[in-house]
């Protein structure tokens, strides 16, 4: 055995060592995990460290350049997450794009998303979005009721209002905002007037994420949405959504049915395709994702110590591969196993994916629903 | 996942192509049978939507040839 290097593979028996370059997702997190916002259910909120630490534009153009120079797939996405990303200035982000594009040719293309939650939102960045072509995500909950209930500013304040007066601003000048849900226990009896919300909002891109949130000990605790009631919520939402096409397509509808159609699926959590994203902090940290714990333990290097190939070549990021995996094999009888690859790892407890009664539920029921449609 | 077998996805892309008023059959096309298969090779990740992959391309189009 000595001297024998061990092949990792990914989910579909592709070897790691292929696939580094072909990352294409990297998620920044510009200001760590420094928000201005206080969501109760937030897993950067519990995160940040006590002192703010934002990314120097030296070390956004040293990450440009290595993500760049790794990478052979033709389109590198970067997506500004946080925290807020929107903390870290526009002079930061203006200087840091116009850098990407030197790279730029007709065998690469670059884009920049950004999954702000738009209470910093102003004609000055609206301008800027607007000149870069960038798409924005934000994240609405529902109606103020629902949403105020946890995602409040650090005053207690609830941010809905402020929030869809921006959006409205995006919108009137013409920037397409998409948005992604958090359903919580509570908000998982009000799926109709959640996704009504959305749709008179102008909303045309949604997406939908349980909310789950563990304790030290790896409970499961409130407002996490309860086993089964999220694939209830979401199976009220596919109905609405199948019956009328004028409501906002709902990227996890999507992505089922592309599974049932035995198409290429393209979001994370249903595709298995992790490792095909890295997470670099503020600092330079780089990390399998940013739902990691920004520990030690899920650390995989530095950008600027190690540099980004042997830290995409590390034997913590090797470890990793193979943890997923060891993981999933467990869902592989599963009828529905191509169309999930176990979900995401961050929603998995004891060894399974948490939501997999909830995804099964869905899942037939668009079975049922397509079948039905058939044999008209 | 096996019930929606080879024969009953063509029979529903069949019938979408030529039902453009029934909301279902447009859910299918507007997904299955207009979409675009290199598109689907694209990664997202879930703690972001961009999912309009159509204006996605069309931005990687407006990129690359600047």
């Amino acid at each position: 055995m000595i001297g024998m290097k061990l092949t990792v593979c990914d989910k579909d028996n592709i070897p790691v060592s292929d696939h580094f370059a072909r990352i294409s997702g990297i998620i920044v997190k510009p200001c760590s995990n420094s928000c201005n916002l206080k969501c109760s259910y937030c897993y950067a909120s519990a995160l940040a460290p006590s002192k703010k630490h934002f990314m120097s534009i030296d070390l956004a153009k040293r990450m440009v350049e290595q993500v760049i120079e790794t990478a052979v797939s033709d389109r590198v996405e970067f997506i500004w997450h946080g925290g807020e990303p929107l903390l870290r200035g526009i002079g930061f982000y203006e200087e840091v794009f116009d850098f990407q594009k030197q790279f730029i040719s007709s065998r690469l293309k670059i884009t920049n998303a950004i999954q702000t939650n738009l209470t910093l939102l102003n004609s000055q960045w609206i301008n800027f979005f607007k000149k870069e072509c960038i798409q924005l995500s934000t994240s609405i909950d529902g109606p103020s009721l629902i949403h105020d209930r946890n995602r409040r500013a650090r005053t207690g304040n609830g941010s809905h209002k402020i929030i869809l007066d921006n959006l409205k601003n995006a919108q009137n000048s013409g920037i397409t905002v998409n948005t992604l849900t958090v359903v919580t226990d509570e908000s998982s009896n009000y799926a109709k007037e959640v996704y009504e919300h959305l749709s008179a909002m102008g909303i045309r891109n949604c997406g939908f994420l349980p909310c789950f949130v563990l304790d030290k000990d790896m409970n499961v605790v409130p407002p996490s949405v309860k086993q089964g009631a999220f694939g209830n919520f979401m199976r009220v939402i596919f109905d609405m959504y199948y019956n009328d096409a004028s409501l906002p397509k709902v990227r996890e509808f999507e992505e089922m049915l592309h599974g049932l159609f035995d198409h290429n699926m393209s979001v994370c959590n249903y595709n298995g395709s992790c490792h095909r994203f890295i997470c670099v902090n503020s600092n330079g940290d780089v990390y399998s994702c940013d739902t990691s714990p920004l520990s030690a333990e899920y650390r995989y290097g530095n950008i600027n110590t190690s540099g980004l190939n042997k830290v995409l070549d590390s034997k913590k990021r090797r470890e990793a591969i193979l943890r997923t995996n060891e993981i999933c094999s467990n869902c592989k009888s599963c009828q529905y196993y191509k169309g999930c690859r176990g979900g995401c790892p961050n929603h998995h407890v004891a060894g399974r994916y948490y939501f997999c009664a909830d995804r099964k539920m869905l899942y037939s029921h668009i079975e049922e629903r397509l079948l039905n449609l058939a044999s008209n | 996942m096996n019930k929606i077998t080879k024969k009953i996805q063509k029979r529903l892309a069949d019938l979408a192509r030529q039902n453009n008023r029934d909301s279902r059959f447009l859910r299918i096309k507007e997904t299955i049978v207009s979409d675009k298969e290199s598109f689907n090779h694209f990664s997202n990740h879930r703690d972001v939507n961009w999912s309009d992959s159509h204006s996605q391309y069309d931005r990687y189009e407006a990129y690359s040839v600047r």
